[in-house]
């Protein structure tokens, strides 16, 4: 093919818009490592009503959606795809059982579609290819990790389960001395 | 005439307003003046500030919010003490000659602790705070029979506890936890969700210790980040089973996280200093100097004045006078000197 100095030119005015386009288009990007906007507030709803807020602060305070969101990032990136299809079926049952999205129902409604997730029974397409308790499963443990770990690891924000637990952080302790007995 | 009457009122009257408003505004706290070049490598700054104009105000964290997280490595800390020397001489001079100006050599090849114990990395939690890597890294062997010796002969000479140790640069930007909160927030800010990164910390001019709680505090190894004094939990210690009366001042939290009693807050043992009989519940700072951690004028700020017995308590065979004593400052009791006390005072 001839490369003609015109097609040379919309070659590079393509190029150049192209590149003038790439930062709008991140600008609506989500603002996660894995998760899209919408998958982030739906887990955010799921692991708040598995650790709700009470006298005490619960999984959304703590930011558990930052930890799974982080760790899926990485060292979780196992469970991509169980996510992916899981988010999706908790729609579907969400859907099927009262005929609205999952963020939307109220709290009651909400444990209702997780205790369907759980017991395994839950409806929807998705459910049949994978387990619903399987998925109800993973991001309990995942909600728990978040929620009871270390805040390097992305939850556990402003120290919210230690200090509901009681225990001082950083704690105070003076050295490991591992003392040969004589 | 009345035209220049009026226009000199309203200039009066702006000039008072003007006068109002700028009194109003905070001061500016000192490191703010400084340029961030000072501390933080130029080149790393730069490519934050593009990173952040590339991404747009939005979808980048704040310059403020991070300044904490961009790290200064092992080298750039122990060279920033010479840089907080330049505005703060007498306190580095004071730390320099104090007890806590040990470097990496004195602690960790001390042959008598050693002997006892071998290095491990949990040493490096308040001996070597600010190093990029483990024990073994730094002395070998990692056992109880030696020789030791460092693993790189230029780390020797390595201050072990620095002023970022207990301060942190940016005062005015205390966040807890910083940069992952920071981050965190502003992912899950919703209408629903408001930010809620500035946590809920005691008030410091609440605390004893006022507003010293938030200039001194502790640099976690583990966590990598900087914890103020109003934000560290406050010691219990027991003995024989009874809590001991400690004192309110918040900033002994700051001393509690290297010198600290075993897990079980037993008094007494591994570092702690507890002061119990007859000093029980006073502060570390009410005898100690913050960088200096000289004590040697601390007796006369309240003896004889508070003394029972009268007696010149600054001869007394005490830590104070000789360090060897058996007598220590920390824990004694009237019974120490008086073979014959009443009951109720012992």
């Amino acid at each position: 093919m001839k490369y003609n100095r015109r097609r040379f030119v919309k070659t590079v005015a393509a190029g150049v818009g192209g590149a003038f386009l790439l930062p709008a288009r991140g600008a609506d990007a989500s603002v996660w490592r894995f998760f899209t906007n919408a998958d982030a507030r739906l887990v955010d709803a799921i692991t708040e009503q598995i650790i709700p807020a009470d006298q005490d602060p619960g999984a959304r305070d703590a930011g558990v959606i930052n930890f799974i969101d982080k760790q899926l990032a990485g060292r979780l990136r196992r469970h991509r795809q169980a996510y992916r299809d899981g988010l999706i079926g908790v729609d579907e049952t969400s859907r099927a059982m009262f005929g609205r999205e999952f963020v939307v129902l109220a709290p009651e409604q909400q444990t209702e579609v997780l205790k369907a997730l759980e017991s395994g029974k839950a409806k929807g397409e998705t459910w049949r290819k994978q387990s619903s308790a399987a998925f109800f499963r993973l991001i309990r443990d995942h909600t728990m990790a978040g929620f009871y770990g270390g805040p390097q690891h992305g939850g556990n924000r402003g120290y919210a389960s230690y200090k509901m637990l009681g225990l001082d952080y950083p704690q105070i302790i003076g050295q490991n001395r591992y003392r040969r007995r004589s | 005439m009345m035209k220049a009457l009026l226009k000199t009122t309203m200039l009066a009257g702006a000039w008072a307003v003007s006068a109002l408003v700028f009194a109003a505004e905070p001061k500016l706290p000192a490191h703010s003046q400084l340029d961030c070049a000072k501390c933080h490598d130029a080149a790393l700054i730069e490519k934050f500030k593009q990173l952040q104009q590339q991404l747009g105000k939005d979808a980048a964290p704040g310059w403020d919010r991070v300044a904490e997280a961009i790290p200064l490595n092992e080298a750039a800390m122990q060279a920033l003490g010479a840089k907080c020397a330049d505005c703060h001489a007498k306190q580095a001079k004071d730390l320099a000659a104090s007890g806590h100006a040990m470097t990496y050599a004195q602690s960790f090849l001390n042959r008598e602790h050693n002997r006892m114990e071998p290095p491990m990395d949990d040493c490096l939690r308040c001996h070597a705070m600010f190093f990029d890597g483990a024990a073994g890294d730094l002395v070998k062997p990692l056992d109880t029979r030696g020789p030791w010796r460092m693993a790189d002969e230029k780390l020797a000479g390595h201050r072990s506890i620095m002023c970022v140790s207990c301060h942190q640069i940016h005062p005015e930007r205390w966040l807890s936890p910083p940069s992952v909160a920071a981050v965190s927030d502003r992912r899950t800010a919703t209408e629903d969700t408001p930010r809620r990164s500035e946590t809920a910390a005691t008030e410091p001019s609440k605390l004893v210790g006022g507003a010293a709680t938030r200039k001194a505090g502790f640099f976690d190894r583990r966590e990598h980040q900087f914890f103020p004094a109003d934000r560290l939990p406050h010691p219990k210690v027991f003995k024989d089973g009874k809590p001991l009366k400690l004192s309110d001042d918040a900033r002994i939290r700051v001393c509690y996280q290297c010198h600290a009693p075993g897990a079980a807050h037993h008094a007494g043992t591994s570092d702690d200093r507890t002061l119990r009989g007859v000093h029980e519940g006073m502060s570390c700072l009410d005898c100690h100097s913050t960088h200096s951690l000289d004590t040697r004028a601390a007796c006369a700020q309240c003896h004889p004045a508070s003394s029972n017995c009268g007696l010149d308590v600054t001869r007394m065979d005490t830590t104070a006078r000789a360090k060897a004593s058996k007598h220590d400052i920390h824990t004694m009791t009237c019974t120490d000197c008086h073979a014959k006390v009443p009951k109720a005072r012992q």
